[in-house]
């Protein structure tokens, strides 16, 4: 299935055209239509750094958790790219490090081997920067889809605005009952 | 003599916008709702109001009912009524009543145009838009605009409040358009006020027509805008868009000349860019992809900046400092207005 294709299977299914569309909401519907754990891991990772994404399976789990880093040092705005861009990646099941909950403990307990895989499998570098070019399609499929979710949040806010004749409810009541619409 | 048209478009403008909100909605229930009827209310006395300075069927009529100057009487009378209509409407949304002052004053306003009829009838029939020729009309004309001069600043006090609150932009363009109806309209009234004293005392004066001329461009305005403010949703919606793509547009080039400036330290970042089509027909989009880029570019030049590195100017760390600033919100539509001021600083 080519990018494009696997772009529009995800916003076919995922109602991303609400107003309302956040990480959390993604991940809701990342785990029941891919039967997946997600935890988000804010994190104070080196300037310069962004986000990834660790898969586990614990030996007690019926399905594997995706542990969501992403670096707490950053504006919210970005932040909440930042995790929707690597929850865009798990929706278009692109692969990633995966390990044990016996790996994942030992990598939180050692900041610099975290900060290290972070850097090997995190996007949002410079062409130069590039450790491995290889990933780059990958990275930009889930660009390109985190980008049109939100594009499509803003335009619903937008038309939901353009519709409502004030923000204050009780004012829009009072007009439309007016006769104002 | 002609009619004065200027005037009758603007009564029958009132007539229609009354016809328009009186068919929309005919359920009897809706007039014991004070935030319904009292704007309706406002829009039928103006109507009526209107409709009686239309020159020279006021003076016809007043020569059929035999009083001259009665269509004055009536004209004032529902004008200060419509006043009080709108400002009840206003402190109604408000879920308030009306300060007892202001009830106060009204009831002396209306006693005060009884009282001062009997002088007015008693002088010749005088022509609406013209300023005014005897003592009396001059009274009646100047207390008329004190009093709207007054409502119309109280308006403007309880309005303010209101549009601070408005997040949506038809809200705010609704707003707007009152603001500017009530402020022309305290120009209107206090621009008159003056010039109808200047003109009494100087009959002669070349200045007759400029001021009569300005003053009613005021009127225009006044109206026009208070018309405007009901007109539904559909109507504003044009001028709304147009507006929202203009501003995101000139936005998008000053976020745009941002990025580059920030990236020639930091390099380019592998994302593909929004198409030449995109960036003119789906500019939302562009808008987002350049924010999240100038985002991505900044935590990578705050990278470099700590490491030391030597392409990294005294700009590029005023740069890093003020994108440091930015509002602390998830909402990266309401980050817009302070990236746009950075950028244009660089």
């Amino acid at each position: 299935m080519s990018g494009s294709k696997r772009i529009q299977a995800v916003l076919k299914h995922f109602p991303s055209d609400q107003v309302d569309v956040s990480p959390q909401s993604f991940a809701e519907w990342i785990e029941e239509f891919h039967s997946q754990k997600i935890r988000f891991v804010p994190t104070p990772l080196p300037a310069g750094l962004f986000g990834c994404c660790f898969v586990f399976t614990a030996p007690d789990d019926d399905f594997p958790t995706a542990m969501v880093v992403y670096n707490s040092n950053l504006s919210p705005v970005h932040q909440v790219h930042v995790q929707m861009h690597v929850l865009a990646h798990l929706a278009l099941a692109h692969p990633t490090w995966t390990g044990t909950d016996a790996d994942m403990e030992v990598l939180f307990q050692d900041p610099t081997r975290l900060i290290q895989l972070v850097r090997e499998f995190s996007c949002r570098v410079t062409t130069k920067q590039l450790i491995d070019g290889s990933r780059t399609p990958q990275d930009q499929e889930a660009e390109l889809l985190t980008r049109l979710i939100f594009q499509r949040g803003s335009v619903a806010r937008r038309e939901r605005q353009l519709k409502h004749i004030s923000s204050q409810a009780d004012l829009d009541e009072a007009l439309r009952r007016m006769g104002i619409e | 003599m002609n009619l004065s048209w200027s005037d009758a478009i603007l009564a029958s403008l009132f007539w229609g916008l009354t016809l328009y909100l009186f068919h929309r909605s005919p359920n009897l229930q809706e007039w014991t709702d004070r935030r319904v009827f009292a704007p309706r209310l406002l829009v039928l006395l103006l109507a009526i109001s209107l409709s009686f300075q239309v020159d020279p069927l006021a003076a016809r009529f007043d020569a059929l009912v035999g009083v001259n100057n009665l269509s004055w009487l009536l004209a004032y009378a529902n004008a200060s009524a419509a006043a009080y209509a709108g400002i009840l409407a206003m402190v109604s949304m408000a879920r308030r009543t009306v300060p007892y002052w202001l009830n106060a004053v009204t009831v002396m306003m209306f006693l005060a145009l009884g009282l001062l009829f009997p002088s007015v009838a008693a002088s010749p029939e005088e022509l609406h838009n013209h300023l005014p020729v005897s003592a009396s009309l001059l009274i009646y004309r100047e207390l008329l605009y004190a009093y709207l001069s007054m409502m119309a600043i109280v308006g403007i006090r309880i309005h303010r409040r209101w549009l601070q609150q408005e997040e949506f932009i038809t809200g705010r363009l609704r707003g707007a358009i009152l603001l500017v109806s009530l402020t022309s309209g305290v120009a209107f009234f206090a621009g008159r006020a003056i010039s109808s004293l200047f003109v009494y005392f100087n009959p002669d004066t070349a200045l007759y027509q400029p001021l009569l001329t300005f003053s009613n461009i005021l009127a225009a305005i006044a109206i026009a805008g208070l018309a405007g403010a009901f007109a539904p949703p559909a109507l504003v919606q044009f001028p709304i868009r147009a507006f929202m793509y203009l501003e995101q547009q000139l936005t998008l080039r000053d976020l745009v000349r941002l990025r580059s400036r920030i990236s020639s330290v930091t390099g380019k970042l592998p994302w593909p860019q929004p198409s030449r089509r995109e960036r003119w027909f789906n500019t939302p989009f562009a808008l987002y992809c350049t924010v999240i880029e100038i985002l991505d570019h900044e935590n990578l030049l705050r990278a470099k900046i700590i490491s030391n590195d030597p392409k990294v100017t005294e700009l590029h760390r005023r740069v890093e400092m003020d994108l440091q600033d930015l509002p602390k919100t998830t909402d990266w539509v309401e980050l817009l207005p302070s990236l746009r001021q950075v950028a244009r600083k660089y």
